[in-house]
């Protein structure tokens, strides 16, 4: 019994000395977050679908509409047209929107995870002003939303109607690319003074 | 009948040594950047594979292979389950370990031979891929060695 005893702890030994342990390495998102928003002109090094970049743009894009003097306040609504040169969509250069008639509107938001979106804010003064101080309500402009080869599909960006200080108009959930061509008119339903009425509208999208 | 008993005994020992998969003790390796920065590999989203993130690391692996030296076998690099989802890693290396790719919930064969050091080293080029949508909080990542014995 004696004799045997120093084999039977040597197996012992060999079959538990196996240990085991583990690397580790932590992965982490980095600069995950990122929105982008075109109206109008725009600027895209390449496309989206060849992994571009989008670039800055400071060219701000003019709607407008000239109404006959025969025809002031009718109530007939007036197309505008804009003075946009692109109507290429940035996702893949596909010809998405139809000039001068119509402007883009589209971008995307990017983040980390599955919940949230970006918000879409159109912000607009109460009137257009012309030199003399006469005004024109800002909610006789209004735009329906459309998009080649989009058929009959809502658009994401939909039509409304401009109205004083800051409006949601759309959201752009995580990780999606949105757009839309939005044609704009003046309802023309008030009977105001000659010269060029203005105003800036402002489109800002934000994610927290 | 006492002769008997103890031989009877360290046979069936024998047999169990060599019939499984055994863990190889890597606690000599390092993760030269631990924290591993994951990157969108596209800008936008744009559709195929729209929501990758890719990162990168180097590992200097050390393998403490005595306990089987002398023997041949067949080691693998093991990567856990993700509570996230599917990641993939592949690697390059400076030749001692074979290059490869392993997933999530899988193993991959590194080294397959007689196994003749005490201590098998080599540099793992690490590039992570996950999907970034899944991504929402810091995930750690735990790779392992285990050795099959012919």
């Amino acid at each position: 019994m004696k004799k045997n005893l120093p084999l039977l702890t040597a197996i012992l030994l060999v079959v538990s000395s196996g240990t085991s342990s583990a690397f580790v390495a932590t992965i982490t998102a980095s600069n995950p977050r990122a929105v982008y928003l075109r109206v109008g002109d725009g600027a895209y090094s390449g496309t989206a679908a060849a992994n571009g970049t989008p670039q800055n743009l400071a060219t701000i894009n003019l709607v407008s509409t000239v109404v006959p003097a025969a025809q002031v306040g009718n109530g007939t609504p007036q197309t505008m047209t804009s003075n946009a040169t692109q109507a290429q969509s940035f996702y893949d250069n596909f010809a998405f929107c139809n000039l001068p008639n119509e402007v883009y509107i589209g971008g995307f938001y990017r983040r980390n995870g599955t919940t949230g979106s970006a918000t879409l804010t159109v912000t607009a003064p109460a009137s257009l002003l012309n030199t003399q101080g006469d005004s024109i309500n800002i909610n006789q402009i209004s735009w329906t939303s459309s998009g080649n080869q989009d058929g009959n599909a809502v658009q994401p960006i939909p039509a409304g109607t401009y109205s004083s200080g800051a409006t949601v108009v759309a959201n752009f959930p995580v990780n999606t690319w949105r757009e839309s061509c939005h044609s704009f008119q003046y309802a023309n339903s008030a009977v105001v003074g000659s010269g060029d009425y203005t105003a800036r509208i402002t489109y800002t999208l934000t994610a927290l | 009948m006492k002769r008997f008993l103890s031989f009877a005994f360290g046979c069936f020992l024998s047999y169990s040594a060599h019939a499984a998969t055994y863990p190889v003790d890597d606690s000599a390796s390092v993760v030269l950047s631990p924290l591993i920065q994951m990157k969108w590999d596209q800008i936008a989203p744009n559709g195929q594979n729209q929501n990758l993130m890719r990162g990168q690391t180097d590992v200097l692996v050390r393998l403490n292979t005595r306990p089987f030296q002398s023997k041949v076998g067949r080691v693998f690099i093991v990567l856990n389950n993700q509570a996230l989802g599917r990641v993939r890693a592949t690697w390059q290396t400076n030749g001692v370990l074979f290059a490869g790719t392993v997933r999530s919930g899988e193993r991959a064969l590194v080294y397959s031979g007689p196994v003749t050091q005490s201590v098998i080293e080599d540099t793992m080029h690490l590039t992570i891929e996950t999907n970034g949508s899944q991504l929402e909080r810091d995930q750690q990542l735990q790779f392992s060695f285990e050795v099959d014995i012919d």
